[in-house]
């Protein structure tokens, strides 16, 4: 089930956010983790059980962690191992066992071994659930999280549906009193819905809007592929990314201020970054903070002097890319970015630091969209077509090409603008003004926003079967 | 202390919208059928206790309930009008693969353009120029055949909107050159086989303010389809003069929103400027029946059922039907024999076309969508005296149903 979708709107949300304010606080999380297991099961009930085998083992395991962490680290420390050992294994097997297979074929003498080993479906999800639980195990063995000893405020934590599906990752000490104790206010709850529908609207409007035009650049390539093909897919590429994925941060974080929980933040205006080392600092931050605090650190960190630190980039960098996905192309997007990283990290951030911010963002922006294009590329030599095709392709466009981008530049424009600070600023701004008329004013906006984005998902449904096609 | 009227207005507002659209699921009694998109709208899916389990498990049960709250959303015809508005003012003239003109002229410029035949390029404006050369060699196979069989054969390939309207819609007329361009080069040579170019006259028409096209919908108007009759006659070797326009007298059927403007979404609102649909009549017409075979049969040319609904220009013909004779009957009642016999192979566009031409002709017309391949086999078992294709280039670029003929 997806946010954006009736079903969603008019189905789950009333009935789970109604009977949560309804009933007493002590059985909230009892609903939430009941309303959770019905929104996740309900494309794939039967993936639905990884999910609960994930997290009964770290729930179990997560109890000798804690009573021998202190007086007996080894057998606590094994435990560890084992917890995250599971949780891996299992993302390791629905996700990765395709890529491995794949990869092994290339050998000959492996292939015939290889013929009857069955794929499984991708359990939805699951890089997000499964670092959420390691992050709980983590914690709790460094001593930053209590033991959680209910099994169903466990549940909840793991599967509450706002971020269940799409993250943002929510640590396991960001809601751990969240869990135990909270309160929803007028002022939280409002702020909720807010950030909902401002993110159904980034998503369905402009999210949805740029990958059709990505779709159309794409698939006008098949014909004739000109430069402005290519520059049209990795401009709205940039966008489509942007306003889908911080769109449903944006409805996740405000489904939780409405149910009392305060999600991390997930997005900072990325794409007003000054560095690529600013731009991972302000895109999916809680990934970046997950693989900051649970691999690079533990790893050593920078403090290991300089070989280590690039070693630990490395992994880093190729764990994010694999992460991504379970294919070439996002490791070379995980290895792209480690170069332009290291490149910062060495000489290039005080050279960036020297030229006028605008070059900065240029930079930044350019080299963000081409890995955009190697991570929705279905294999690195088509990606490596298109990035060629940036400055040399065979014709600099058609006319059904040109048309395209050019009817497209209003939405492309209002895009940008909405993916950089300035609309925040602007609402800044005008709360500061002490009229009512502004705060009326904006309340008419979130709600025309929720109404536009109401009517694009009805849109989205919309599909004429049109005379001719009898 | 802070005012948090407008937090509460708003948390108001947005349960309201909450629980008024679920309510509505259960209170509201929407239409079956969605006269905008032609369709069956989803119904609540109804299972038997045992079986609601195994439909859960599998997905199907969760699949039909997305599309029932989708299909039988409140007020979903409005929010779908919403959303082309937005779409159109956000997409620079263009909306889910509509381009909008002047005067309200839409047209359809993405299709589902051919690549193989398990394969079609998703909301294209290209088009795979192999596959039209395909089509262009089944032609001209057949023209040679039916030649042995001293059967002539003429093909109106009929441009669609976009190739008609490019003018006014500020879209690129060079794919509709190049693709009308391709279809000649490939068949001009063919000695036997009449090709019938109407898109540079129905293009100088659309440019002189002419209301060749429908402004919504994507068939060509009564007027376009005049012209193409006036060209098909020409093209025939037969020595029938044309009636003139004056021989007509015009029904106008106000109010017709076309398929263009319902896959432009934007069918009930203010951006669209429903069409008028002009019927051309005769006092004469009654004495034509239409038949499919199949116990359809009627009198005239038009349905009339049809042009209280929505989807007017099915008026014609009764609509799509995969085989249709056409005759003239005398006033007893009998078939008026010792007419020329025309075989039409044809989709949509023919059906305003035809009308005119059973003036001349008794007619049996073949859908091509419908099966029915080998028409040079059939052309002599109904022993007609000429072959029509009336194709429009839409489904040249979509469909791989010209290609199979022979």
């Amino acid at each position: 089930m997806v946010f954006s979708s009736p079903i969603f709107l008019f189905g789950f949300l009333p009935v789970s956010l109604g009977l949560y304010f309804l009933i007493s606080r002590r059985w909230q999380n009892a609903w939430l983790f009941l309303v959770s297991l019905v929104f996740y099961s309900w494309g794939e009930p039967v993936l639905c059980v990884v999910m609960l085998l994930s997290m009964t083992s770290a729930y179990l395991l997560a109890f000798p962690i804690s009573k021998y962490k202190a007086d007996r680290p080894r057998l606590a420390r094994l435990c560890l191992f084992v917890s995250v050992g599971i949780n891996l294994a299992l993302l390791i097997f629905f996700k990765y066992t395709g890529f491995i297979i794949d990869n092994l074929r290339l050998i000959p003498a492996l292939s015939p071994f290889l013929d009857g080993i069955r794929r499984f479906a991708l359990p939805i999800g699951i890089s997000f659930y499964t670092f959420q639980i390691i992050s709980y195990t983590a914690d709790l063995w460094r001593g930053n999280a209590q033991l959680q000893k209910n099994y169903i405020s466990f549940g909840c934590y793991v599967t509450m549906f706002p971020q269940l599906i799409a993250g943002p990752i929510v640590k396991y000490s960001d809601v751990d009193t969240a869990l135990r104790t909270r309160s929803v206010t007028i002022d939280g709850f409002a702020t909720g819905i807010r950030r909902f529908a401002v993110g159904l609207a980034k998503k369905i409007i402009f999210g949805d809007g740029a990958g059709a035009l990505f779709a159309y650049f794409l698939q006008s390539r098949e014909f004739s592929p000109t430069a402005l093909s290519a520059w049209g897919m990795m401009i709205s590429y940039t966008l489509q990314i942007y306003f889908d994925f911080s769109g449903y941060s944006d409805m996740a974080i405000g489904l939780g201020r409405m149910l009392g929980f305060d999600f991390p933040e997930n997005f900072n205006y990325p794409y007003a970054a000054r560095s690529v080392t600013d731009f991972w600092r302000r895109w999916h931050i809680t990934l970046s903070s997950f693989f900051r605090e649970y691999v690079y650190i533990p790893l050593g960190g920078n403090r290991r002097g300089r070989a280590r630190t690039y070693l630990n980039l490395t992994v880093v960098w190729l764990l994010t890319g694999l992460w991504h996905g379970a294919a070439w192309n996002f490791v070379l997007w995980g290895a792209y970015y480690l170069i332009f990283l290291i490149a910062e990290k060495t000489f290039l951030l005080k050279l960036l630091d020297r030229v006028p911010a605008v070059l900065g963002r240029i930079y930044t922006l350019f080299t963000v969209g081409v890995g955009w294009l190697l991570f929705s590329a279905t294999s690195a030599t088509d990606a490596l077509s298109v990035i060629k095709d940036l400055f040399a392709a065979p014709a600099l466009t058609t006319p059904q090409v040109s048309f395209a981008a050019t009817s497209a530049l209003p939405f492309l424009l209002l895009a940008a603008v909405l993916a950089t600070p300035l609309p925040k600023q602007l609402c800044q701004w005008l709360s500061r003004r002490p009229s009512p008329a502004v705060k009326y004013a904006e309340s008419a906006a979130i709600l025309l926003l929720l109404m536009l984005g109401v009517a694009f998902a009805a849109g989205s449904s919309y599909s004429p079967f049109l005379y001719f096609n009898f | 202390m802070k005012n948090k009227t407008p937090e509460i207005i708003l948390i108001f507002s947005f349960c309201f919208i909450l629980f008024f659209g679920m309510a509505s699921y259960v209170t509201s009694t929407s239409p079956d059928f969605s006269e905008d998109e032609n369709r069956v709208l989803a119904a609540l899916p109804r299972y038997k206790r045992d079986d609601v389990v195994g439909a859960w498990s599998e997905g199907k049960l969760s699949r039909q309930l997305n599309s029932y709250f989708s299909d039988r959303l409140v007020f979903r015809r409005q929010l779908v009008g919403m959303q082309g508005a937005a779409g159109a003012a956000l997409g620079g003239g263009a909306s889910r693969g509509v381009a909008m003109g002047r005067d309200g002229q839409l047209a359809t410029y993405l299709f589902d353009a051919y690549l193989s035949p398990t394969r079609r390029a998703s909301s294209s404006d290209f088009f795979l120029e192999s596959h039209i050369a395909e089509q262009c060699a089944a032609v001209k196979r057949l023209a040679n055949e039916l030649q042995k069989q001293n059967i002539d054969l003429c093909f109106l390939p009929a441009p669609r909107v976009v190739d008609v309207c490019a003018a006014s819609l500020n879209y690129p007329a060079q794919p509709s050159d190049k693709l009308m361009g391709l279809i000649k080069s490939r068949l001009s040579d063919t000695q036997s086989l009449a090709l019938i170019d109407m898109l540079s006259p129905l293009r100088q028409a659309s440019a002189r303010g002419e209301y060749v096209m429908y402004r919504t919908d994507h068939h060509w108007t009564a007027e376009g389809a005049y012209m193409a009759y006036l060209e098909i006659m020409a093209a025939l070797p037969y020595n029938e003069i044309p009636l003139v326009r004056e021989d007509f007298s015009a029904r106008k059927i106000e109010n017709f929103i076309g398929t263009t403007a319902s896959r432009a979404c934007i069918g009930s609102t203010p951006l669209c400027r429903p069409d008028v649909m002009e019927i051309w009549e005769r006092e004469d017409d009654q004495s034509f029946t239409v038949r499919d075979g199949n116990g359809f049969e009627m009198r005239g040319f038009i349905d009339e059922k049809f042009l209280s609904g929505k989807d007017k220009y099915g008026a014609l013909l009764g609509g799509t039907r995969n085989y249709l004779e056409i005759f003239k009957t005398d006033a007893t009642g009998a078939r008026v024999t010792e007419r020329p016999h025309l075989l039409v192979v044809k989709d949509s566009f023919a059906n305003s076309v035809i009308p005119l031409l059973a003036r001349h002709f008794d007619i049996t017309a073949v859908h091509l969508s419908g099966g029915m391949t080998d028409v040079s086999k059939y052309a002599r078992e109904c022993d007609a005296d000429a072959v029509l294709i009336l194709y429009n280039l839409e489904n040249m670029v979509t469909a791989d149903h010209l290609n199979r003929v022979k």
